[in-house]
């Protein structure tokens, strides 16, 4: 490395300690308490803990939403890109609605009484037979492990997709399809072949992200899934918030954390075998003599322009899904009466918001306050932490940083708060944005690093040679330079802290609230204007710091460096 | 034989074509050099003789292969192998795995197939690195298994865009007259594309764009 670069090494590292500790203090914490809970509780306490009957039982629940989603969301993205010619930019905004909103979203489209069932009950009492009101009732009971399977696939199915876009940049994609198409396969085939093995191996932090996301999930569990039993995650936050029951609390913590291992372990399992059958599928060569050659009426230019429409369907089909939901939470929060066949509502009003105007203003402003401070501070951690990479000449291991996303939030959290108890009702709000921090920070890492680590050198070498001190190339050159990824990476810092659910929940201790937990209780609960209102406020801040993000990084995007 | 008539190269918005083949007809086992320089719009010939979509082109014309026309038809079944300036071979692929992608399912059982692959990496003199990632081989190496791949797949055509740009000057002579041989002997139609004067082989046939 070029020692003119270098900042003085005692300073960078002093900065970079906080951040170390930051990340490093709640993991020893969870370590501990798993010690702790192995060494002093012997085979009578895990005896009567297995013996409770629905422990077994949201085990599975809580596997099954670490798996069943995560594979047809990627899956279904794989199948979407397959046939997709180029997203609409402004897809990466659908990341912005929060898990719980979707959720309430989702089931004001999908439960008895919602959008898309009204519209099904509309057609079939029109042809008066019944076609699929009966399916839908049967699949999407009110809160069922069905409807939470779906929220959760449709929910991370845009995650992914976007994943797949970016890894998907990075790969010579159309010289791929060009030699595959010279060798007979079509792009599908090509894509299948060749391109998702590669998705799948590159893919691999986020598929584990989403499915330790989908094994520990408690805020979504509570609004779309079943109640008995539930998911083993949520069983295990009643019983940490129910005085006596502790020691349940912590045996299933570590239930959850080896169903973790469990899981990481099935999918590390799942790549291999694609990696198996892709190479299968690979080896068996082209299938030339068994393509069919389409008739010459149907290979027209205008056949061709339907074909790719038709193509493009599927993927309008969950855009329309994704956008619909957020309709659904605007015209609920506006609805006065709905009687039940009616497709829209009968008459609207302001009343609901009026009526709550007052205690959203509170959460509202709450959730905004810590979202900056935690964006703002998760944003300097994570650069100084990316400084000290760079100033060392050594890799922090992406695992590092990446812990909290890869480890059930729930014990994580619990094990902290465990440790901490005493000292948070003394000052709820700094244990509150500190635990909001380890999360944003994972998030602003896996968006910031390889922006950080792949900026070229000779810029900063440029800087130093027109007597440019370390500071002064850091702050003029780097971070300018970096603004609008940093910018976008603050974006995401700050909408991962408008959802958290279960930090705010333990550490807030009920007197700190924010439009999370707040869309959290009304959402399952059954009132839905109120539940509709609080998700709108849960995209609200996401949505709008997004928009500005975007237009800042637009702006910051261009390469203009000053004289000194 | 593959044979071009009346092609018209636009991009779109412009007045003057970019490029413009009344008549070229080239026979099996001939080289046709089309030397230009850069923005002539060789590459994108290529690209439309093998279908690929060119959405700031308007190309008109027409392409018969063995007096069949192709122009209507989608890339995968137009049989016309294409060697670029890079190999792009397959990465998480093994020199043979990346050859059997490339052979038709038809070929025979998967023992005939390996076996077949094996004949032709023997040929080439890639028979010991056919279990290496394309990452491990050297540029000339990659070159081979590119060519061989291409073979392999028993195309109607070949077309061959600058492809020696990218190997060092010695590796750049070796192949050349490796890759011009094995198409001689396979006896198909070939159009190179180059800017370099020191890519034609040795009495070909070349066309100035």
């Amino acid at each position: 490395m070029n020692k003119l670069l270098e900042w003085p090494k005692i300073s960078i590292a002093l900065l970079a300690l906080p951040a170390v500790l930051l990340i490093g203090l709640p993991l020893v914490a969870a370590v501990w308490l798993i010690i702790t809970i192995l060494t002093q509780n012997g085979s009578q306490d895990w005896l009567l803990f297995l013996s409770v009957g629905s422990v077994l039982t949201g085990l599975v629940y809580s596997i099954a939403l670490a798996i069943i989603p995560t594979l047809l969301a990627l899956y279904s993205a794989f199948w979407l890109l397959a046939r997709m010619t180029k997203p609409p930019a402004w897809m990466a905004a659908l990341l912005a609605i929060p898990h719980v909103a979707f959720a309430i979203g989702l089931s004001l489209l999908l439960l008895p009484g919602g959008w898309i069932s009204r519209v099904w009950l509309g057609l079939d009492l029109q042809l008066q037979i019944p076609l699929l009101t009966p399916f839908l009732s049967a699949i999407f009971t009110d809160k069922s492990l069905p409807f939470l399977l779906v929220t959760l696939w449709l929910k991370e199915l845009p995650f992914l997709l976007l994943m797949a876009l970016i890894v998907m940049q990075q790969l010579p994609v159309r010289e791929w399809q060009q030699v595959g198409a010279s060798f007979g396969y079509r792009a599908p085939q090509t894509f299948w072949r060749i391109i998702v093995p590669q998705l799948v191996r590159r893919l691999r932090l986020p598929i584990m992200v989403v499915a330790i996301y989908g094994l520990a999930v408690v805020d979504v569990a509570l609004v779309a899934g079943p109640n008995l039993p539930s998911p083993l995650a949520v069983q295990v936050l009643q019983w940490y918030q129910q005085p006596g029951s502790e020691l349940f609390a912590a045996l299933g913590s570590v239930v959850l954390l080896v169903a973790s291992a469990l899981v990481l372990l099935l999918f590390r399992g799942h790549e291999w075998l694609h990696g198996q059958c892709a190479r299968l599928a690979v080896t068996r060569g082209v299938n030339i003599a068994g393509q069919a050659t389409l008739p010459s009426f149907v290979q027209g230019p205008g056949i061709a322009r339907l074909r790719k429409f038709l193509a493009q369907l599927p993927f309008a089909a969950f855009l329309v899904v994704q956008i619909a939901t957020v309709i659904a939470l605007l015209l609920w929060s506006f609805t006065a009466a709905w009687p039940n066949t009616a497709l829209l509502p009968t008459s609207y009003s302001v009343a609901n918001w009026q009526w709550e105007w007052q205690p959203l203003q509170e959460v509202l402003w709450n959730s905004l306050w810590i979202g900056v401070v935690v964006a703002s501070l998760a944003t300097v951690l994570v650069l100084l932490m990316l400084e000290w990479e760079y100033q060392r000449g050594k890799r922090i291991a992406d695992a590092y940083m990446l812990l909290p996303l890869l480890v059930p939030q729930l014990p994580l959290v619990m094990a902290w708060h465990m440790h901490v108890a005493p000292f948070t009702l003394a000052a709820p709000a700094f244990w509150l944005v500190w635990a909001h921090t380890v999360f944003a920070a994972a998030y602003i890492w896996l968006t910031l690093a390889a922006s950080y680590r792949n900026f070229p050198n000779m810029w900063l070498t440029q800087a130093a040679t027109l007597g440019y001190s370390a500071p002064q190339r850091w702050f003029k050159v780097r971070l300018r330079m970096l603004a609008a990824p940093i910018v976008l990476a603050w974006s995401v810092g700050f909408s991962v802290s408008i959802l958290q659910y279960l930090p705010t929940l333990i550490f807030g201790a009920g007197r700190i609230l924010t439009v999370t937990t707040e869309a959290t209780a009304y959402g399952s609960g059954f009132e839905r204007s109120l539940a509709a209102i609080y998700g709108l406020a849960q995209i609200a801040w996401p949505l709008i710091m997004f928009v500005v993000a975007a237009i800042l990084a637009n702006k910051y995007r261009v390469h203009t460096i000053r004289g000194a | 034989m593959l044979q071009l008539n009346n092609v018209v190269i636009t991009l779109k918005g412009a007045k003057q074509p970019m490029l413009e083949v009344p008549q070229l007809s080239i026979a099996a086992g001939e080289i046709v050099v089309l030397m230009g320089a850069s923005g002539s719009g060789k590459s994108t010939l290529l690209n439309w003789l093998i279908g690929a979509p060119l959405p700031n082109f308007q190309c008109t014309g027409e392409v018969l292969l063995h007096g069949a026309p192709i122009q209507q038809l989608p890339m995968e079944q137009r049989h016309i192998g294409i060697r670029l300036q890079q190999p792009w071979l397959f990465p998480h692929l093994t020199v043979l795995e990346n050859l059997l992608f490339a052979l038709p399912r038809d070929f025979g059982s998967r023992h005939q197939r390996v076996q077949h692959a094996e004949h032709l990496l023997t040929a080439f003199n890639l028979f010991a690195v056919q279990k290496q990632l394309p990452d491990t081989l050297s540029g000339g190496q990659a070159a081979r298994v590119s060519l061989a791949r291409a073979l392999i797949n028993n195309p109607q055509a070949m077309l061959l865009d600058e492809p020696f740009s990218a190997l060092d000057k010695a590796t750049r002579e070796q192949i050349k007259t490796f890759t011009f041989n094995h198409l001689m002997q396979a006896q198909l139609p070939c159009l190179l594309v180059t800017h370099d004067s020191g890519d034609c082989p040795t009495g070909a046939r070349v066309i100035h764009v």
